[in-house]
């Protein structure tokens, strides 16, 4: 689900390439597209320090995350509470794709590969994550975010 | 001039009559999305392509188990010979408006069929995102994720 470790993004000019990529260009402003990668990379962050006032001050309250391993959508709270059960890294394939939807909700998807595990269970390897971004007061927080496990 | 009695009657009468028309619009929207999100789903049972592709978006991307990583709409139709689909929504649906023009609808939906032979998972956690074009909600972007066994 996130970077417990270290992220490292590898420029994948394949992946870059593929139709259903290039169907989420990026799109809006760059300015826009910068502050929403920020607000993403510092959830993620938050999350590989495992702080959970920062995972909260980045998400909305009523915040969703689906996973291949968790036992069904979690909210914000359930979330916090799982993250001692979650060891793993992952590595970003190439640069997330932004996509505005309206001027205050942008959808970013990338490409992953996760290694690691939940509550001891091997996690997907090769996964493709999609997070819904909202503009509050100012502030991109997410939403929604979800994983699909993809063939390797 | 008003005196601040009569004022405040009409305010009271105002908002209750606003909020309702309010929950009516958006009682109107969510089944508008609904019945486009159904019709949808139908649609890829049927394999029918014309209908597929006047209820989405022209940069609809789908992203599921059973696909090869994530399909654009012109891959989704050129691979539905492949996909023998049935699908039946489990428990409650959740439509979120995000923005005016912009839905999230969540559904426990149980599949059953198969894509290019192999099993479909039997049941998925799908997210669709509709968007509002010209007064017509239409999918943007599809995405279900099975549970790990």
């Amino acid at each position: 689900m996130r970077s417990l470790a270290v992220v490292i993004s590898l420029i994948s000019p394949v992946l870059l390439a593929a139709p259903a990529d290039l169907a989420l260009a990026q799109s809006g402003d760059a300015g826009t597209i910068a502050a929403i990668n920020t607000a993403s990379d510092a959830l993620h962050d938050a999350f590989a320090a495992d702080d959970a006032e920062a995972i909260r001050s980045h998400m909305t309250d009523d915040h969703i995350a689906v996973t291949p391993y968790y036992d069904g959508p979690q909210a914000v709270d359930g979330i916090i509470a799982q993250l001692s059960d979650i060891d793993y890294t992952e590595t970003i394939e190439g640069e997330p794709s932004v996509a505005l939807l309206a001027p205050d909700v942008a959808l970013r998807t990338f490409f992953a590969d996760w290694k690691g595990s939940f509550k001891e269970r091997p996690l997907p390897g090769r996964v493709y994550v999609s997070e819904i971004l909202v503009n509050r007061n100012g502030k991109w927080l997410e939403r929604y975010y979800q994983v699909t496990t993809v063939e390797p | 001039m008003l005196r601040p009695a009569v004022l405040l009657s009409l305010l009271l009468i105002a908002v209750p009559a606003d909020l309702a028309r309010a929950q009516s619009s958006d009682d109107e929207t969510i089944k508008a999305i609904n019945t486009t999100a159904t019709t949808l789903a139908a649609a890829f049972e049927v394999k029918d392509t014309e209908t597929i592709k006047s209820l989405t978006t022209a940069d609809h991307v789908a992203v599921t188990p059973f696909y090869d990583g994530p399909k654009s709409l012109n891959e989704e139709i050129t691979t539905i010979a492949d996909l023998d689909y049935r699908e039946t929504a489990v428990g409650d649906v959740a439509v979120v408006l995000l923005a005016p023009d912009v839905a999230m609808r969540t559904v426990v939906a149980d599949l059953e069929g198969s894509f290019k032979g192999k099993p479909l998972p039997p049941r998925v956690f799908a997210t669709e995102i509709l968007v509002k074009r010209n007064g017509k909600w239409i999918e943007r972007f599809y995405q279900a994720t099975a549970p790990q066994p």
